[in-house]
């Protein structure tokens, strides 16, 4: 009891002391609220290193990237480590818009900028991998910047004209100049839709069937992304060759063509020759070289008038030829015997 | 309750005139509360966080204080009593690039009455028989705080009250030494009421459950143990 006396006021004999005792233990009420310093320390991992990131997007290797019309410029990166948080595109130096997303996917719409020449610079963000608070609420990060060079082609879209080249018809198209091209893929109109008549990685194509009964083709272009861009297309009209008639007297009577301009193209003619005036019915011919231009009339009389109809047949493969549609390959001509 | 207590004060002031003694004395202890809706509400906020927390202190038993005044009898006393009492949880997280702090301060206020009636004695120690009921006033505060690379993002910090009501059972063994009383007390105050925690200044506005939208009730229920040094003013003659 000695003991209590010595530490405890309390303890101190009479009223005044006890009373005293008691409120000077109210004082410190108010101080005695419940506090606690106690914080947990979370494990992070402040020495990560930066990751590799990849870029999927082939056309993206170039320094000069290529965007034709208003289509959305796609890109898609990877990165070897720490997840991708989002990229910030900046153009000609212009506020950054920034995407967020958790695959590395990216789609920058080029819709709103003006034909030519711009700077596009990209900022991409990976998480730094330390798992810290600022780590995760995106506020720590590595960053990766890369500038292009951004060419806008708004008028790629061209129609081709006829062009022949050693008796072939030649199509001839601008160059898709991103390196991210697969092909160009050209189509033909057949009947009723167009079908693939040939696949070229240079811009040109050479159609060894086409023979001057005209035509529509279409060139789109196929990238390594997946994409296809139609490219242009050509309408051809028909380019026939032209039927004359002539005599040479003492000799007879000829029709005669010029020779057909797609002539490497062409497995030769074939004529039907019909005399208007007897009703016999037609003649028919066929001469196996497209180098044979000139046919001899037989049987007809001063004055008679005759009708030739002349094909120019392909070689195989032609596919309008193919399914038998043949008023196309064939001109025709009346002429007047003048003996 | 404050007809009670008004009552009681008056008995008490006049009560030396024919009592056997008057006392006074205080009571320190520890209240274990359960808290049980907040502690929910806690483990939901922690949820929500991003990043890795913890909940470092959750609503621990802590010191209460109880200044008290009574009529003491031979077998039997009645007082009033305040008891300040308080509490609270944190959810914590931090590393070197920023910090995250909730932290939630419960305290109450309770004016009240109580009763005691002596059942037994043995070797100068006397065992006793206790209630007591009153107002349950709770405040709580709510403070939210992060920082990111010394630059804050949050820092928030709101305020809820709650008025509910309390009975508590007890025991308690007595050791009188001179014009002293030395106790040891024990307890379980049982919450009373429906009062939900609301806006300090919006009573509209109450502090509910993420997932059920249920309002949040202080939750004092709990155990609690105490020691209480009484001095008498005025012995019987």
């Amino acid at each position: 009891m000695n003991k209590i006396k010595l530490v405890l006021p309390l303890a101190l004999p009479g009223i005044k002391t006890g009373i005293f005792s008691l409120f000077t233990a109210l004082l410190f009420l108010p101080s005695c609220e419940y506090d606690t310093d106690q914080v947990y320390n979370r494990t992070v991992d402040k020495n990560t290193t930066a990751p590799v990131i990849g870029m999927v997007e082939l056309h993206l290797e170039g320094d000069t990237v290529y965007v034709y019309g208003s289509t959305d410029f796609n890109f898609s990166f990877t990165s070897s480590d720490q997840e991708i948080i989002g990229a910030g595109f900046s153009v000609d130096g212009a506020d950054s818009l920034f995407v967020q997303s958790d695959n590395g996917q990216f789609r920058y719409r080029t819709a709103y900028l003006t034909p030519g020449q711009h700077t596009l610079k990209l900022d991409l963000y990976t998480h730094s991998g330390s798992s810290s608070i600022a780590d995760i609420l995106n506020y720590e990060s590595y960053q990766f910047s890369k500038t292009w060079v951004l060419i806008l082609v708004n008028d790629y879209y061209t129609y081709y004209e006829e062009n022949v080249s050693n008796g072939y018809l030649k199509l001839i198209f601008p160059k898709y100049r991103n390196p991210d091209l697969t092909e160009y893929v050209i189509s033909r109109f057949i009947i009723d839709s167009f079908r693939e008549v040939g696949r070229v990685t240079i811009p040109e194509f050479t159609d060894s069937t086409y023979v001057g009964e005209g035509g529509s083709y279409r060139v789109q272009v196929n990238t390594s992304s997946g994409d296809r861009i139609s490219w242009g297309e050509a309408n051809l009209n028909s380019d026939l060759p032209q039927v004359r008639y002539y005599n040479i007297p003492g000799s007879g009577n000829f029709v005669t063509w010029d020779r057909s301009k797609f002539f490497n193209a062409a497995s030769g003619y074939y004529a039907e020759i019909t005399n208007m005036n007897n009703n016999l019915g037609a003649i028919p011919t066929k001469l196996n070289s497209s180098a044979d231009t000139i046919l001899s009339l037989t049987g007809f009389q001063n004055g008679e008038v005759g009708l030739i109809k002349l094909r120019v047949v392909p070689k195989k493969g032609n596919l309008v030829y193919t399914v038998g549609y043949y008023p196309s390959f064939e001109r025709y001509q009346y002429f007047t015997v003048t003996n | 309750m404050k007809k009670v207590f008004l009552s009681l004060v008056i008995l008490i002031s006049t009560g030396s005139l024919w009592s056997q003694e008057v006392e006074t004395g205080i009571q320190y202890g520890i209240a274990f509360s359960s808290m049980e809706e907040l502690r929910v509400l806690d483990l939901q906020i922690k949820a929500t966080i991003p990043f890795s927390t913890k909940i470092v202190a959750d609503f621990p038993g802590y010191w209460y204080y109880k200044p008290m005044i009574k009529l003491a009898y031979k077998k039997f006393s009645v007082g009033i009593e305040y008891t300040f009492n308080s509490t609270g949880s944190r959810i914590s997280g931090k590393d070197y690039s920023g910090e995250y702090l909730l932290d939630m301060r419960i305290r109450r206020n309770s004016p009240g009455i109580f009763a005691e009636y002596y059942l037994h004695s043995f070797k100068n120690f006397g065992i006793w028989i206790s209630s007591s009921g009153g107002i349950l006033f709770t405040s709580l505060t709510l403070k939210q705080d992060l920082s990111v690379i010394n630059t804050s993002l949050t820092n928030n910090s709101f305020s809820f009250k709650a008025k509910n009501y309390f009975f508590q059972p007890g025991a308690k063994l007595v050791y009188p030494w001179h014009s002293f009383d030395f106790e040891f007390n024990a307890g379980y105050l049982i919450e009373l009421g429906s009062g939900a925690l609301h806006e300090e200044k919006d009573s509209r506005q109450l502090l509910v459950n993420m997932v059920s939208d249920e309002p949040i009730k202080p939750g004092w229920n709990g155990f609690i143990l105490g020691f209480t040094i009484n001095y008498t003013l005025k012995k019987s003659k």
